[in-house]
């Protein structure tokens, strides 16, 4: 019986020690060296430190299920890294973790397309297109991951701002576009005079949605892109338009505001 | 005994417990990410 450094290996002859020897010096790496090189009680300690940090990755795995823990989360798309369930519980007591509503109030530039259309005045998917009393309306479904900053559709001047609503609701928009009378969600109402007739943009807060921004003022005159307004959490946004303008997008496409043409021409 | 070995070896973990220990850390994240990307139900298959 020979010992070696790693244990008792029984050999018998001279040749095969050899052979031993220099397999293991050939295949002995730089990490293996210095590992052999360092003390027991380094070893451990180094050994220790790596079990901690794998317990605290199961942990934080563990304390986030069944939403995504810190580690995997910047492999993860805005929709699998805040998960819906997770934002709404975030909006039912008003606090968003830190990442997520940097995320929501980002301010992204848009490039005016070099059409001169009238453009989508928000991001979302285009949910409804309905005509009612010689008004078109074009209900915008912003997510929340949308961007929730609103644009100017074309050149034009602000005619009036009006609030309306006096409840929050949670709900896709539709059914509030044209309740004038009843309950209705906060809403805020821009007028706007433009060259293509008088428009109307609707911003409205949903549950989850409690406060609204607009940053044009009555009698402003106003540039096609500028910012018109904010909404703070997921709701709707509805462009009220003169029947006789054909709108572009179809139902259920998604538009980017500022981007998106909505309307290139009147109705002939 | 030879389980006991692949636990602990003369004052220090084993190397090959840690190194298990690590993967299965690994794989327990990559499988996190795995099905929260990709559509692992099995409903598609019927």
């Amino acid at each position: 019986m020979l010992k070696t450094p790693d244990g008792l290996i029984p050999v018998s002859d001279g040749h095969l020690i050899r052979t031993i020897h220099e397999h293991h010096d050939d295949n002995s790496s730089e990490p293996r060296r210095i590992l052999t090189a360092m003390k027991p009680r380094t070893v451990l300690t180094l050994q220790v430190t790596l079990l901690l940090i794998c317990a605290g990755l199961v942990l934080q795995f563990a304390s986030s299920f069944p939403y995504p823990g810190p580690v995997v989360r910047p492999f993860l798309g805005p929709k699998e890294r805040w998960p819906e369930q997770q934002i709404r519980a975030w909006a039912k007591n008003s606090q968003f973790r830190s990442d997520f509503w940097e995320f929501f109030t980002r301010d992204p530039v848009r490039t005016l397309p070099s059409d001169a259309g009238m453009l989508a005045p928000a991001d979302g998917l285009f949910r409804f297109h309905e005509w009612r009393d010689g008004t078109q309306y074009v209900v915008i479904a912003l997510s929340f991951w949308d961007v929730h900053f609103q644009w100017c559709p074309c050149d034009g001047e602000v005619l009036s701002i009006e609030d309306r609503g006096d409840t929050f609701m949670d709900g896709e928009g539709k059914a509030f576009a044209y309740l004038h009378e009843k309950v209705c969600p906060v809403q805020k109402i821009i007028t706007l005079q433009t060259a293509w007739g008088t428009i109307r943009i609707r911003l409205i807060t949903s549950i989850s949605a409690r406060r609204l921004k607009v940053f044009v003022t009555k009698g402003q005159k106003v540039k096609r892109g500028q910012k018109l307004g904010q909404i703070l959490a997921g709701s709707t946004v509805v462009v009220e338009l003169p029947s006789d303008l054909r709108v572009l997008p179809a139902v259920n496409t998604r538009m980017v505001g500022s981007e998106t043409v909505l309307v290139r021409e009147k109705v002939r | 005994m030879k389980l006991r070995g692949l636990f602990w070896k003369s004052g220090r973990f084993s190397w090959l417990f840690i190194t298990a220990v690590i993967a299965g850390t690994a794989l327990l994240l990559w499988f996190d990410w795995f099905w929260r990307t990709h559509d692992t139900s099995l409903s598609r298959f019927f």
